[in-house]
């Protein structure tokens, strides 16, 4: 699809801005300590895991005929199965009438936690795994998490219609062991394996190991086209949502970079505010609260910085050529006074 | 702009376009799957069984694995991804009744009435 037509369906979306996708953070409890987690999630949060019947109760704002086929509630966290309730909320969800699907370190999931998921009706899971042993260890904070987690890939692997992949947060350590990542992921069956790099907030912002360099970002993107060009096996390698890529983005992805933050995409957070992805400055961004708003309402009505991205043409994207193709790239990436992006990977594999 | 959307929705092709994911999030759950409500009743009283686990078989070495749970009135669904491929079998045991396997393959009735 040529970037003219792919405009116009961005457009067309945009004015739609069918809800389709709801993150719930359910919990900022953490068993891990990672050091790319933008949550800085501990195991002793501050902050109440939200009780289940006050989600419920902005799920249900939602009329049911605005509830599309593959409309998907995305438990995040934190560690979801850190929550005893987690299969009764996936019950409660399904019961509605939405899927549901969830992000997690798989330090917890094992074959009878698979069972008891699967039982709930999850359809669609996601697994980090940050490089080889060593490097993913390192990165969790965690020595023995690798076990953990590999065993967690090889039970989701093993789900027929599980719609399942595994995400790399790739960073200045695990770059030089893409080729051997990509070798384990395969001969554990994994279907799809998802890189994306880090945005630096959180813990990240601090940690020098975490960003790419302009020859480390190229090499990841020319890793990426060429496992997709001459794939091994049945894994498809693929790049996230998180930035305009110029000439990369038909090689690296299926689509073409596409924020759907707020047009598809809500969230409810921790603390039910109510916002788009969870990675988004929450100061800055959120749109209401669940405790004193109707979420759909605000869901129907608010949302306008989302669907009109005009305001991000200021610092570097101010003169920027890309801009009808990016819009300031995604929403995460404004943090703050918002004066500029955070990082931009055009600029970066563009760089002189 | 609906009408433009499903006509793109239709074309084999631009499927993609609507499969997004979030950064930190998962792939959409598209497929419903199947559903499945049990009640387990006792085979002398008639009454409905609390608290009666609901195992499939599952793993490399197909053992066993708690699936659900009864709720106080006997009920309890069970979701399933794979249900529709393979005939699945049910083992239904709880405290002070005989556990019961059921294979189960016809999918078209989703509501199945369990006496122990
Ligand atoms: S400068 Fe801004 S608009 Fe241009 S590519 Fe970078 S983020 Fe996108
Ligand atoms: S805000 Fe970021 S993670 Fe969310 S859809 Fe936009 S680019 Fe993707």
């Amino acid at each position: 699809m040529n970037d003219f037509l792919f405009r116009l369906f961005r457009n067309g979306e945009t004015r739609l801005h069918e809800l389709n996708y709801l993150f719930w953070e359910c919990t900022t409890r953490c068993n891990l300590h990672c050091r790319h987690c933008g949550s800085d999630c501990t195991m002793g949060s501050r902050d109440k895991d939200m009780p289940l019947e006050d989600f419920l109760g902005a799920l249900d704002t939602i009329p049911e005929s605005h509830r599309p086929k593959g409309f998907t509630v995305v438990l995040t966290g934190g560690e979801p199965l850190l929550r005893p309730d987690i299969t009764t909320i996936g019950r409660e969800i399904k019961k509605r009438g939405f899927g549901w699907s969830m992000v997690s370190n798989g330090y917890f999931y094992d074959e009878k936690m698979h069972h008891l998921l699967m039982g709930a009706g999850m359809g669609a899971l996601t697994i980090s795994l940050d490089g080889l042993e060593d490097s993913h260890d390192w990165m969790r904070g965690h020595a023995g998490s690798f076990q953990r987690t590999v065993r967690a890939i090889k039970t989701a692997s093993a789900q027929r219609g599980l719609n399942f992949d595994v995400v790399t947060c790739v960073n200045k350590r695990n770059i030089r062991e893409l080729e051997e990542i990509h070798s384990t992921l395969e001969s554990l069956g994994t279907p799809q394996w998802r890189l994306f790099t880090i945005i630096p907030i959180g813990r990240a912002a601090s940690d020098p190991d975490m960003i790419l360099s302009k020859e480390e970002m190229t090499r990841l993107m020319e890793f990426i086209a060429l496992k997709r060009k001459n794939p091994s096996g049945k894994m498809v390698t693929t790049f996230s949502c998180e930035g305009y890529l110029g000439k990369w983005e038909s090689q690296v992805r299926d689509t073409p970079f596409f924020c759907h933050a707020g047009i598809n995409i809500a969230s409810v957070l921790i603390d039910g505010r109510i916002n788009a992805c969870p990675n988004i400055d929450r100061d800055a961004f959120s749109e209401g609260n669940i405790y004193s708003d109707n979420f759909y309402e605000v869901w129907m009505n608010g949302f306008k910085r989302f669907r009109d991205r005009d305001w991000a043409k200021r610092g570097i994207c101010t003169q920027c050529k890309q801009f009808r193709n990016c819009l300031g790239g995604g929403m995460h990436n404004w943090h703050g006074a918002c004066e500029e992006p955070l990082t931009c990977h055009y600029s970066l594999l563009n760089a002189e | 702009m609906k009408f433009f959307r499903n006509i793109l929705k239709g074309a084999a092709l631009t499927t993609a376009l609507f499969v997004f994911q979030a950064c930190y999030g998962t792939g959409p759950d598209f497929d419903p799957g199947i559903e499945m409500s049990f009640h387990v009743v006792s085979k002398q009283t008639g009454e409905a069984i609390p608290d009666i686990t609901i195992m499939t078989r599952g793993g490399s070495e197909s053992k066993w694995f708690e699936v659900g749970k009864t709720d106080s009135q006997g009920f309890a669904k069970i979701y399933g991804l794979d249900y529709k491929h393979n005939g699945i079998d049910f083992k239904f045991e709880g405290k002070g009744v005989t556990p019961k396997d059921t294979l189960i393959n016809d999918f078209s009735k989703n509501f199945h009435e369990i006496r122990l």
